[in-house]
């Protein structure tokens, strides 16, 4: 590989960071919060590539004391994540992963919990309602009616649970949180995207780590911007 | 597979690289949406996906100090700053890697950086192991990932910097024998930003290309392996250690993110998890590929069980006495 093939990959890998960085396709496999380290490489990698590619013409071919180049040969696999990226541009994960792990809700840092934002219903983050059944025994969910918006998830006896992934850097670090829907209507196919609006019906029979909500009403909807519960 | 001095006579031009991303992109579009409804095939490409997209803004920066370090810093600086006796530059090394805010893709060529300025290999190698496991950011992380115990934050701390100095001290002795593989690439000429330049754009498709060989096996293990075997472990003590010790090595989570993945394993030991926060950013598959591709295979043969060894007993040794 020599030095304007370098030049060339990285040109289309940082093209590739950039176009995926300022859009919402990125939020399917980091944060938000990583959006502006991903443009600033994504410029800095574009800057230097393009410096290179129009130097390289200028330039003999880089000299190797050792007379091989065998270990840039590396540099085509660059390909693959733009490919990744661009061509097959993969969903965000979803019921698939949040079926193969087991959901646990780890204790917040503050002991003493706000009340929820004011609306009725008043829209609530999984991971929100979870803790706060689990570490406060409900006391500010108590009462309120409430819309959490997630995917469905069957679990092993086939009841209906509500899901979301979390995330902390990106999907390799996505990780469910899961709370029984009590409801007496149909359950849509798994992954489906739902609201979900009803009041917190404590914890799930036989399962002390699995808040419960009792459904008012059920809503499918289309996957949201982010699909992390962020 | 053709040989390296094969590749080395065939002038491979950009026109040829333009033809194979287009028939490689060509293919892969006709057939994505029929590989896209396998879900695991769907979630392996995510995930590979998004370990690219995470980590390629810390190699970057990495790759950013490195060329400064390799054009910029005189050798001189080096030798001032570091004690000369290797056994005192190890801890000092150590606790350097307080400074580089990052994950451990970045603290790679930022070491081989440091190597090619005349650091002894143990100095490096204990401040290869320390930057991505001790910096603020991780440790910030940590205190969020595990709230009401601060213990647990002095105790990857204590532990993280026990094995990068008692590696730096066994490789500092030991590792004689095994020659890092020095800087190959010699930049054409030119003042030094290009001298610059030709660095950066070398190592950054060099790491950039290493990086999608370990976020590969990454994506593959992080979807192949089920978590349910855990449970069978979890309640052992010994066996729990070991569990997580090679989870974390399987896995290759970013160490920004691992104390939150760490925390959610709620059914081992805090000695376990522990384990689990110091053993990969010390060791794991995108490492690995990594290391590998920087300083050699045999490096890194006897390099990666030495670190796992050292940092599954600082673990187990720190967790004891503190948790």
């Amino acid at each position: 590989v020599n030095a304007r093939t370098q030049s060339f990959v990285l040109l289309l890998f940082g093209g590739a960071l950039l176009r995926v960085a300022t859009t919402d396709t990125l939020l399917r496999f980091v944060r938000p919060s990583a959006r502006p380290w991903a443009i600033t490489a994504g410029v800095a990698i574009l800057a230097l590539a393009s410096w290179s590619l129009a130097r390289t013409t200028h330039e003999r071919a880089a000299v190797d004391p050792h007379g091989h180049t065998g270990a840039t040969r590396t540099a085509w696999l660059i390909l693959a994540p733009v490919i990744a990226i661009l061509v097959v541009a993969p969903p965000a994960l979803g019921a698939y992963s949040a079926a193969r792990q087991p959901a646990t809700v780890a204790k917040p840092p503050d002991v003493a919990f706000p009340p929820l934002p004011a609306g009725n219903p008043t829209s609530i983050k999984l991971i929100d309602f979870a803790v706060r059944a689990l570490w406060d025994d409900g006391r500010t969910l108590n009462g309120r009616n409430m819309a959490l918006t997630g995917f469905v998830l069957r679990d092993r006896s086939g009841g209906f649970l509500l899901s979301r992934l979390v995330i902390t850097c990106c999907a390799a670090d996505a990780r469910p949180v899961d709370i029984a829907i009590d409801s007496n209507s149909a359950v849509p196919a798994q992954g489906t995207w739902v609201t979900v609006r009803g009041t917190y019906a404590g914890l799930a029979p036989g399962d002390d780590t699995l808040p419960a909500l009792k459904a008012a009403s059920i809503a499918v909807i289309s996957q949201p911007a982010n699909p992390y519960d962020d | 597979v053709t040989s390296a001095s094969e590749t080395a006579k065939r002038r491979i031009t950009s026109t040829d690289v333009f033809c194979v991303v287009l028939l490689a992109a060509v293919l892969v579009k006709l057939t994505a949406g029929s590989l896209l409804d396998q879900p695991s095939v769907a979630a392996w490409t995510t995930v590979f996906a998004a370990i690219c997209i995470q980590a390629a803004p810390f190699l970057a920066l990495g790759i950013a100090i490195s060329t400064l370090i390799a054009v910029f810093v005189p050798t001189s600086f080096f030798d001032r700053a570091l004690p000369a006796r290797a056994s005192l530059a190890v801890p000092v090394a150590a606790i350097a890697g307080l400074a580089l805010p990052g994950c451990e893709c970045g603290s790679v060529p930022v070491s081989a950086a440091l190597v090619d300025r005349g650091v002894a290999r143990g100095p490096a190698m204990a401040f290869l192991l320390s930057a991505p496991a001790i910096n603020p950011v991780v440790l910030v992380a940590t205190s969020i990932a595990f709230p009401g115990r601060p213990v647990m934050v002095l105790a990857r701390l204590l532990a993280s910097l026990l094995t990068s100095v008692v590696v730096g001290w066994l490789w500092q002795r030991a590792g004689r024998s095994v020659p890092l593989k020095t800087r190959r690439f010699v930049p054409a000429g030119g003042n030094r930003w290009d001298v610059a330049r030709q660095t950066a754009t070398h190592d950054l498709a060099q790491s950039l290309g290493l990086l999608c060989i370990g976020a590969a096996s990454a994506a593959f293990l992080n979807v192949a392996v089920p978590r349910s075997w855990l449970d069978g472990v979890a309640g052992n003590a010994v066996l729990g250690v070991l569990a997580l010790s090679v989870l974390a090595v399987l896995l290759a989570v970013c160490s920004e993110a691992d104390a939150f993945i760490a925390s959610s394993l709620t059914q081992f030991s805090l000695t376990a998890r522990l384990a689990f926060m110091v053993v990969g950013p010390a060791v794991d598959v995108k490492l690995i590929a990594l290391q590998t591709g920087t300083f050699g295979r045999r490096f890194t043969q006897r390099f990666a069980p030495l670190a796992f060894c050292t940092a599954v007993g600082a673990a187990t040794v720190i967790g004891t006495l503190l948790l």
